[in-house]
């Protein structure tokens, strides 16, 4: 594992793997659209309108997994002082304020025509804005301070902090009475949903765990190349400054 | 009526049009503006190392950083 | 030790005093405060006083859809499985709004015990399946009503 924690050897492993990523991504979602919109039935009580649960699903199991990703990295970084994890921190905050906005969105659409409301105050809903909110805290707190590295240990520390969300959005539909409705697919007694559309939702889910992999390796590569662009006009500087003195 | 045909109905999505088809645009919306919002702060920071390489400025005529905004 | 194993330590600790700090607190408030709604037979044991907002949710009760005479009032039951609440309503009824279905209305009580909603919001369970196979279900005689329940229930529920 450490062989691929080193800069230099992830921006090659990276430049190789991602017009490969980009392409099983792009295939992935033309499989999923054609198995959500196309071949797959409506359903018994909610219409054509369950459509929406494979982007609604897939978008917000990814909100969930990009902040466990940037709990871990912000707990390695500031563990082990480890380039790369703030990095992925630094690029996964966008990305998963990017999804969970989907999840937002689309979770709307569907409460209107099935719930009679775009939004409610219960205890699902609002722990996921909370999430959103976390992003956005995560991001301006990176860009807060002058001195970089104090920009990344509180942007680290409130990852970590946010962490006690994940759980309580995972199991307020269980542990208070919610509008939202409980869990079909990680359910003891197996998925409530029939085969029909529980395979259109898992493709869609594929093609999201690709997108979400494929935009953070894009991010940490690119981000990466802009901290090298620094250390060499700092260098330049630094050489100019000397030849002048 | 549009109904009539088989991709009349597709797009009437059972009535429910206007909320299936925006959940499918705002999805492809926002996953598309996160990938080319990383896509031109790659090109924008190849463009600049390159320069640097070139010529050693890696900054424009005004002097501004173009590792982040150059389109 | 070194420091990188101590921060480890620290790190690990403080999350876990955090988790359980948060665990204490949430259980310690009252979960009524975060519950979206109230069940029939809580207002039953505890009558909430006729003009209060509640939110009362729960499945509308089979066979007791209907309309007052002015033909404008929806009338139906909320029921959970042991009490059940009668509600009025005037208004356009959510798409999901069926009989058997979960429910949350918004209101209060009245004067004769009534509850009068001011808004109906359906709640849908958490069960997917095609309207073909249901069909073939109904018609096979093999259908059975209630799985909604689970809807109301959450990890609780009935479901068989």
């Amino acid at each position: 594992m450490h062989r691929f924690a080193n800069p230099g050897r992830f921006q090659r492993l990276a430049t190789r793997v991602l017009p490969w990523l980009k392409g099983l991504t792009a295939l992935s979602f033309l499989a999923g659209l054609y198995l959500a919109l196309l071949a797959s039935p409506p359903d018994y009580q909610q219409g054509e309108t369950v459509r929406i649960m494979y982007v609604h699903v897939p978008a917000a199991w990814m909100a969930l997994f990009a902040y466990l990703l940037l709990g871990l990295a912000s707990a390695s970084s500031l563990i082990w002082r480890h380039p790369l994890a703030d990095i992925a921190a630094q690029a996964l905050s966008p990305i998963g304020a990017a999804f969970t906005l989907v999840a937002l969105a689309t979770g709307s659409l569907w409460g209107k025509p099935m719930w009679g409301t775009y939004w409610v105050w219960d205890a699902r809903l609002t722990s996921f804005l909370l999430l959103f909110f976390l992003y956005l805290g995560h991001m301006a707190l990176l860009d807060a301070f002058d001195d970089r590295n104090r920009g990344r240990r509180s942007a680290a520390v409130l990852a970590l902090v946010g962490l006690v969300n994940l759980p309580i959005i995972k199991f307020s539909v269980d542990w208070w009475n919610t509008l939202h409705q409980p869990a079909s697919i990680t359910r003891m007694d197996g998925p409530s949903i029939d085969p029909s559309m529980l395979w259109p939702l898992l493709t869609m889910a594929v093609a999201f765990h690709l997108f979400l992999l494929t935009a953070l390796l894009e991010r940490m590569r690119t981000l990466l190349m802009e901290a090298r662009l620094r250390a060499q006009r700092q260098a330049r500087f630094e050489a100019m400054q000397a030849e002048q003195g | 009526m549009m109904e009539e045909t088989a991709f009349g109905a597709f797009l009437a999505m059972g009535g429910y049009a206007e909320f299936v088809w925006p959940a499918y645009g705002v999805t492809g919306l926002v996953l598309l503006a996160i990938w080319l919002d990383g896509y031109r702060r790659r090109r924008a920071v190849e463009r600049a190392l390159q320069r640097l390489a070139r010529d050693g400025s890696g900054q424009d005529a005004q002097g501004r950083d173009t590792g982040r905004n150059d389109a | 030790m070194k420091r990188k194993t101590l921060r480890l330590y620290l790190l690990v600790i403080s999350l876990a005093l955090l988790g359980t700090a948060t665990g204490l607190v949430l259980s310690a408030i009252n979960s009524d405060l975060i519950s979206y709604f109230v069940s029939p037979t809580q207002v039953t044991k505890e009558p909430v006083e006729p003009g209060r907002t509640v939110r009362l949710g729960g499945l509308v009760e089979v066979d007791s859809v209907g309309k007052l005479d002015d033909g404008a009032t929806h009338r139906f039951r909320v029921t959970d499985l042991s009490n059940s609440v009668e509600v009025l309503y005037r208004g356009v009824l959510p798409d999901l709004f069926r009989e058997g279905q979960g429910v949350v209305v918004e209101g209060s009580f009245n004067d004769n015990g009534r509850f009068v909603a001011a808004e109906v919001l359906a709640k849908h369970d958490e069960n997917y399946l095609p309207a073909e196979v249901v069909k073939a279900l109904k018609e096979s005689g093999r259908w059975q009503e209630g799985a909604a329940a689970t809807a109301i229930n959450g990890s609780e529920g009935v479901d068989p």
